[in-house]
Formats: C-alpha cells, sequence, structure tokens
C-alpha cells in the first residue's frame, strides 16, 4: 500500500528502466522451475482419492456386502439383485449409486432402492436408516426383526436397540459398531475379518 | 470435494464427476484403510474440521471443481461468487467487502485471511489480499472455506466480519506433474508447473511456481486529468506476479512454505502523484514458512501446533510534483519490511462423548515492522523511518456441548494481550439445533475487534500524522440461520444478521490541517440474506442468493448517514451444465450490485455483470481446456474509492476473455 505524501523538494529525476518483455521472464522462469521440480520427481506416484464423508460411507454399504452372508431364502433367484435399501433422507446422493454400478457379490447384482416408507422393503437385503429418532427407529427394528435384513445407521446407540451396524464419526473418519447376535438371530452371518477390526465395538442389545 | 453444497449434511450431496474416480479407487482400500481415512470437512470455522452444518456459522465453501468451471483467475473472482461479498479494485488494490462494508481507504483489516489455517494479513496494513497479490494460484486450491460473522475466538485479530481459509490441494491429488498456461486479454500471459506426489510410505510432496505477467490497458482515461495529456495514462497498468507453493508432510507432521510478489503500475496518481508518468507502482512480496505438528494422543485428546516465520515487503514509488522549474517530478519511494514469527498450541479432547473441549495458545512477535519514505534527491530525504515492534499473545477456551443428538451448544472466549494497546477479552456463543433432519437452526452471538494497524499507528509525514493511542475497532455481531434441505437436490439458507461496530478507525483532519487517525464513527451493518441451491447428476448445478444490507454510520464529524461503497442490495446467480457427458460444461454467473455512494457522496449507479466460461476436461486424455468471456455484455461501471484519489471512482474493466490449457503427465 503506498502513502506517497506530496514531496515539495526539486531534485534529480531516475528515469524508467525497461522491463525485460513477458515472452523471455516466462521462459526463464519455467526453465528455473523445470530444473528445480526435476530434482524432485523421482519420488513414485500412488493415486489417493480425496473423499467426502458419504462417499466413505458408501464404500462400507459395499463392503459390507461382502463381509455378510444371506442365507438363499433371502434372494428369490441365484441371480436375483442384492438390494441396498435407503429409507428417509437419501444423504449419499450418487455416491452410494456409484459405489455399486456394475458390481456383483456371489452372482447377485448390488442395487439400490430408495424407500418411502417400511412397506417398500421386500426384496431389500441391506435396510440404510441414517440419522433418526430413537422411537422411528425401534419401530423400524420391530417391523424388520424376523427378515434377512441388514440394518445399517448413523443413530446414536443404534446398535443397542436392536440394529446391526452403527457408522459413526470420530476425529473425522468413519468408524462402526456392530451387534452380531442381532445379525444372527435375522439368519445373517457377519464376517469375523469384520468383527475382529480393532477398532470395531462389539455391542449387544439393550431392548429384547 | 464440495461440503457446502451437501449443506444440511443430508441431502442434496453434490455430485462431483470424479465421485466415480474416487469411488473406485475407495473400493480398492481394505475396512482398515477406510476407518483411518479422514474425510472432507469444513476447518475455519471451529479450528477442526466439521461438517458445515455444524459449523457454529454461515459457511460457505467453493471447491476446485467450481473454480475452474466458473473461470475464477483470483481470489477476488471467488469471493465475488460467494453470497454477501463484493470486491472494490481501485487499479492498484482489490478489497474484499462484507454485508455492505468496505470503506474506502479502509484497508482489509476487517476480513482474516488464511492460507491452511496460516495467517495472510500483514502487521502494517492488515491487508486482506485477494487480487495478484494473493500468493497461491486459484489452480493449486482445493476449496475456499468463507466464514461470515466474526471467528475472533479462535482466531483472534482481524477474524472482524468474515475468515476466508483457503485450502490448497495435497500432493496426492495433485498426483504427477501439471503444466498449465493461459492467455488473456490485454496481453496477459501466465505459466504455471506443479506436481505432487504421494508415496506409498506416506510421505507426501508438493511444489508449484507460477508467472504471470499483464500489459495492461495501453490507455486509461480520467477526465479528473483533462489538463494532462488529455486525461488519458498511458502503459500503467502493467502488472506481474510470481508465485512459489511448496508442502512436505509425513504422518503427523508437515512443512510448507508459500511465496507471491506482485508488481502493479499504478495509473490512477493516487496521492496527489504527477498523472500519466511512470515509475509509479506497488511491489507487495510475501512469504511465510511454517512447520505444524498434529497427532492423536489417545484418549480423545488432539494436539495441534504450528511454528511460522513470515515476511512481508512493500516497495511503492511515485513521481511528484517538484517547486524547481527544471525537474518537473521527483521520484518518492516507500520501504515497509516485516518480519513476524509465532506459535500455536491447541489439545482438544472429547469429554464424555457430549463435550468437544479446545484449549489453545498462541504467540507472535513482530520484531521489524519498519516503515520508510524518502526522496530520490542528492542526498536522499528521508520523511519516514518508523519501527514499530510487537508482540501479542492470545489465549482460548472452546466448547462445544452436545446436550442430545441434534441440540449443541457453542461457546468460546479468547483473552489476547497486544503490546501496543494492552489486553481484550472476546467471548461467542451459539445454539445449533436440529429439529429434524433436514433443517438445521443456527442462533449465533460473538465479539471482535481489529487492532489498529502500525500504518494508522506511527506513519507520519507531512500532512500525515500518525496516532500512537488508538484502540481497537470492535463489532458486536448476531445472526440467526435457517438452512434447510429440499428433496435430494435442493439446499436453501436464509439469514438475519446485525453486525454493530463501533470505535471505527477513521481518517480525519486535526487543526494543523494534517491528516490522522481517531477511533470515531459507529457502523452498523444489518440485513438478511437468503440463498437457494440446486446439484443434480453429471455436475448440473445452479445457485441464487440476495443480500440485502442497511448499514449506518454515525460519525461525530459528519453526522449520520450512509457510508460510501456500501450497496443495499447484493444479488448472484451461477448455472453450470453438462454440455456433452462430463466433459463439457457452460458455467454462467450474474453479479448484481445496487448503487453506491463515493467518499464526496456521489451516487455510482448499480450494475450488474455476466461471465460466461466453457470448460472441458478429458475431451483429449490429460488435457482440460477452458475459455471465458468476463463481464460478457460489456457493462461500464465504476467503483468508488479513497479520498486520497482524484477521481471518486475508478472504471472497471468492460469485456474481458481469458484462454487456459492444463495438461497432466
Amino acid at each position: 500500500m503506498s502513502r506517497h505524501a506530496p514531496v515539495l523538494l526539486p531534485e534529480e529525476t531516475p528515469t524508467r528502466v525497461p522491463r525485460r518483455t513477458a515472452l523471455a521472464k516466462l521462459v526463464g522462469f519455467a526453465l528455473r522451475l523445470v530444473v528445480a521440480l526435476t530434482f524432485l520427481s523421482e519420488l513414485t506416484a500412488t493415486a489417493a482419492p480425496s473423499p467426502t464423508e458419504y462417499q466413505v460411507k458408501a464404500t462400507f454399504l459395499f463392503h459390507f456386502t461382502h463381509f455378510v452372508e444371506w442365507p438363499a431364502r433371502a434372494f428369490a433367484a441365484t441371480n436375483a439383485p442384492l438390494t441396498i435399501g435407503l429409507l428417509g433422507t437419501d444423504p449419499f446422493g450418487e455416491a452410494l449409486d456409484s459405489a455399486v454400478a456394475g458390481e456383483t457379490v456371489n452372482g447377485h447384482k448390488l442395487v439400490v432402492k430408495r424407500l418411502a416408507s417400511t412397506n417398500e422393503l421386500a426384496g431389500c437385503h441391506l435396510l440404510f436408516l441414517g440419522s433418526a429418532e430413537p422411537a422411528f427407529v425401534d419401530s423400524v427394528l420391530d417391523a424388520v426383526k424376523s427378515l434377512p435384513l441388514l440394518t445399517v445407521s448413523e443413530t446414536d446407540r443404534f446398535c443397542q436397540h436392536g440394529g446391526m451396524i452403527r457408522l459413526y464419526m470420530a476425529d473425522n473418519k468413519v468408524k462402526f459398531d456392530a451387534n452380531r447376535n442381532a445379525a444372527v438371530q435375522a439368519g445373517l452371518r457377519m464376517s469375523s475379518k469384520m468383527l475382529n477390526l480393532p477398532s470395531v465395538k462389539l455391542i449387544e442389545s439393550e431392548r429384547p | 470435494m464440495s461440503l457446502a453444497l451437501c449443506g444440511a449434511g443430508t441431502s442434496g450431496q453434490n455430485v462431483e464427476p470424479s465421485t466415480n474416480a474416487v469411488l473406485q479407487q475407495l473400493k480398492k482400500l481394505s475396512l482398515e484403510e477406510l476407518m483411518e481415512l479422514k474425510v472432507a470437512t469444513v476447518y475455519a470455522a471451529s479450528k477442526r474440521e466439521q461438517k458445515t452444518t455444524e459449523a457454529p456459522a454461515s459457511v460457505s465453501i467453493v471447491t476446485s471443481d467450481d473454480i475452474q468451471k466458473f473461470g475464477h483467475r483470483t481470489l477476488a473472482d471467488v469471493l465475488r461468487s460467494v453470497r454477501g461479498f463484493y470486491v472494490t479494485y481501485d487499479r492498484s488494490y482489490s478489497y474484499i467487502g462484507v454485508r455492505g462494508v468496505s470503506r474506502p481507504g479502509d484497508y482489509g483489516g476487517r476480513v482474516l485471511v488464511l492460507i491452511n489455517g496460516h495467517r495472510l494479513n500483514d502487521p502494517i496494513y492488515n491487508e486482506a489480499f485477494n487480487g495478484g497479490e494473493f500468493p497461491l494460484d486459484m489452480d493449486l486450491v482445493d476449496r475456499v472455506e468463507v466464514v461470515r460473522g466474526p471467528g475472533h475466538s479462535l482466531y483472534g485479530d482481524n477474524a472482524f466480519l468474515a475468515v476466508i481459509n483457503v485450502v490448497p490441494k495435497t500432493g496426492a491429488q495433485v498426483n504427477g506433474w501439471e503444466a498449465s498456461t493461459t492467455a488473456a486479454s490485454y496481453d496477459t500471459y501466465s505459466g504455471r508447473l506443479s506436481y505432487g506426489t504421494r508415496t506409498k510410505a506416506g510421505l507426501e510432496f508438493l511444489l508449484s511456481g507460477t508467472f504471470l505477467d499483464s500489459g495492461g490497458h495501453d490507455r486509461l482515461h480520467y477526465s479528473e486529468f483533462a489538463d494532462v495529456n488529455n486525461g488519458v495514462a498511458e502503459h500503467l497498468d502493467g502488472e506481474t506476479v510470481k508465485q512459489l507453493f511448496a508442502a512436505l508432510s509425513y504422518h503427523d507432521f508437515s512443512l510448507s512454505g508459500f511465496f507471491g510478489e506482485r508488481h502493479k503500475d499504478v495509473p490512477t496518481a493516487e496521492y496527489e502523484a504527477v498523472f500519466n508518468q511512470g515509475p509509479n507502482f506497488n511491489r507487495d512480496q510475501r512469504w511465510g514458512l511454517e512447520a505444524k505438528f498434529e497427532r492423536d494422543l489417545g484418549d480423545d485428546w488432539h494436539l495441534l501446533s504450528r511454528l511460522f516465520l513470515d515476511r512481508y515487503e512493500y516497495r511503492g514509488a511515485g513521481p511528484y510534483e517538484s517547486e524547481d522549474p527544471a525537474d518537473p517530478w521527483v521520484l518518492n519511494r516507500d520501504l515497509e519490511e516485516t518480519w513476524f514469527w509465532g506459535a500455536e498450541a491447541e489439545v482438544s479432547r472429547t469429554f464424555f462423548n457430549h463435550h468437544q473441549l479446545a484449549l489453545g495458545v498462541d504467540f507472535r512477535h513482530d520484531p521489524e515492522v519498519r516503515q520508510r519514505n524518502w526522496d530520490y534527491y542528492d542526498p536522499v530525504v528521508l520523511n519516514v523511518d518508523a519501527q514499530s515492534p510487537t508482540h501479542e499473545v492470545g489465549v482460548y477456551l472452546q466448547d462445544e456441548f452436545a446436550v442430545r443428538t441434534n441440540l449443541t451448544l457453542s461457546a468460546a472466549v479468547r483473552y489476547d494481550y497486544f503490546s501496543s494497546f494492552g489486553s481484550t477479552v472476546n467471548p461467542r456463543a451459539g445454539v445449533i439445533y436440529q429439529p429434524v433432519r433436514d433443517t438445521t437452526l443456527k442462533f449465533l452471538y460473538a465479539q471482535a475487534f481489529r487492532s489498529p494497524n502500525a500504518y494508522e499507528r506511527d506513519y507520519t509525514i507531512a500532512g500525515y500524522v500518525g496516532n500512537p493511542r488508538l484502540q481497537p475497532e470492535r463489532n458486536q455481531s448476531y445472526e440467526l440461520i435457517w438452512e434447510q434441505a429440499v428433496g435430494r437436490h435442493w439446499r436453501t439458507s436464509a439469514s438475519l444478521f446485525l453486525h454493530d461496530m463501533t470505535d471505527f478507525i477513521t481518517p480525519v483532519q486535526d487543526d494543523l490541517g494534517n491528516f490522522t487517525f481517531a477511533n470515531l464513527d459507529a457502523v452498523r451493518s444489518r440485513g438478511a440474506e437468503v440463498e437457494v441451491e440446486g446439484r443434480w447428476a453429471r455436475g448440473l448445478s445452479t445457485r441464487f442468493s440476495y443480500t440485502f444490507a442497511d448499514v449506518q454510520e454515525r460519525s461525530p464529524v459528519t453526522g449520520p448517514g450512509t457510508p460510501a461503497n456500501s450497496p443495499r442490495h447484493l444479488a448472484k446467480a451461477a448455472l453450470s451444465i453438462p454440455l456433452y457427458q462430463e466433459k463439457i460444461f457452460a458455467s454462467l454467473e450474474l453479479q448484481g450490485l445496487s448503487s453506491r455512494l463515493t467518499v464526496q457522496d456521489d451516487e455510482m449507479p448499480g450494475f450488474v455483470t455476466a461471465n460466461l466460461t466453457l470448460f472441458s476436461r478429458e475431451l483429449i486424455k490429460n488435457l482440460e481446456i477452458s475459455a471465458s468471456l468476463y463481464n460478457v455484455f460489456d457493462r461500464r461501471y465504476r467503483d468508488p474509492v479513497a479520498g486520497d484519489f482524484r477521481q471518486p471512482a475508478i472504471e472497471q474493466d468492460g469485456r474481458t476473455f481469458r484462454v487456459k490449457l492444463t495438461y497432466r503427465f
């Protein structure tokens, strides 16, 4: 910021120094930069994504379909799709659709279905509830109790209420709790590879 | 990735064209690796990463994708697109206006600008760099977080009306070499070369350099100087920018540095210089180095610490009238040099799952804050040589208390000691309530200050007298915000705000006719803002915003009135359409300002400008091409400027263009 004050005394008048042309400066600068960067380029590159919360959570849902075994009766046919149902507001946008696009699990094509109510649950294998009020969670869990349906939510104490997997954020990382017995009761088998991870907390239902 | 755009965090999640690519990468990770991955969040509102809806502030985020699609060249371009913001340009610098507050002649000290949390405002003018003098190339920006209202309780000085945190890309995001070049109106050319990588061992590295040269307008006409060269300033609008950025990180530890130098010729003969006479220029050089260490200490404890060393240097030159008839003019020079360093540490911990408590200390020492001004005589005559070394210490405590899952109380208090004027305590409090999933209500109160800068305190020269007894400006701020997601694609927000500011540092004439600064005016900005934003698959997006700001100034000298450069209405619209797959986008921006007063109380009419950008990527493998037209309808308008100009307002550019090529290899 300049604050030239008017100056009243006369003296020498320096002349303007001609500037180098833009092109000459650009070329000179680029050359110096190339030399500097070349020294530093020997490291090998590996790509790393910069994901959003729900891109990561969508990936978790995708993985869960691989780490959980559904009973054969859950599928109408051996090549029937494995359906992920979203109940309530959809926080994923396109992320979940992208995550499952073109994927199959044991011959079952992965598809996403957005549900208006629990009445549309037929044919779903994984139910994602988002976060919801405890009373609503209880009513949904009661409604799906006998179905071979993997229930996943972000609601606090979801597993204590009888839900199977709760996704949550800790230090901006996505973690999860699991309720193995709730899965067993629904005829699902959660892989020990998933349950034995160090940061996974195993939780029992506190509700009959 | 854009969090602002998912706003309520529930629906209308932004669909980056790269969503698919990101997910393909994510799916390759194991569950264990996924659980160690940090997700994108907003950092600046609470000095920790969180969702925008949970932040105790009104937050906008502009992503790199927005910047590319809309052809934003500088941080000023980015801010012009943000609700409630406007930027004034006087052909020397750009000044950020927030909700009707941007008095000509006041520097940018009421907005804090950060690069990844590193303070950019300098100790002399506290200037919030946002034009070519901002040291980071917009191509290297991952996102710009704009946090409205005071962020004082976390950041201290200058977090007065807004905090703008510019987050650079990481080495992994650049992932290889990138070369970019632009050509634009008025003989403007630029080049950039960047290299970034992350090794399997977790070492991440980024280095980038940019050079820009602009010839500027060959002729600029100012009727106020009709007696000299018919009022035409010739070849005095050139600009040269050099920028370097480097970052190295390994797990919890990171080192980074930025450098920016900008030379701008001055065609306006500001500060009563001789018109149409070079050399008349401003050259700002700003660099900063920092080491950062961030670690989870276990048991929910988290440590963040930072050590930094910074420099700001200003060189100015201008020709002034000479009394000697043999010499038409004499050269006057300014040289301001500052060194400053400091440290910050913050520990935070989650208690009982409900309290997120943070305690922070920061310290800054400015051993050299030197302002000099001299005339090129034989011998040289020194007009100013002022040293204003200062130091300051701040301590803050913040608690975010989740009373219920949908109700959070946020409170913070900060104590500051400044060697220049003493101590001050500033609180902040907020309530964030989510009655239903798609609705967030926030009520926020905050107090902030802006300390008098070295220029206002110590610069004394013929006609100007510094005032070392200046006290800080104060802001009591209230804001009520309603954020609402509507369906999967729409997000809206509405807010009412009141910024009640007192002790504004204002130039006045003393008994001897000298200009000096005093804590005089009270400025009150109150109004309302609304914004509607829609996002669909394949990158289709739209956004409208409107700000009404009623700003009143109460001056003991001139009485009550409307301050200069304060538009009552700000309206913006943006639309980005994918024309062909996700490879070609057309993006249109409209920005409107209502009329503004000049310092002399003349009215400058309002205007609407339109910018249009065609952007393509991967049409040819690894090549990005963009072509932009700015001010498409060649709208002529003028920005009010400081009283140090003979012109009450300065005409802005008409229609201009830029083309840009970026190649990755």
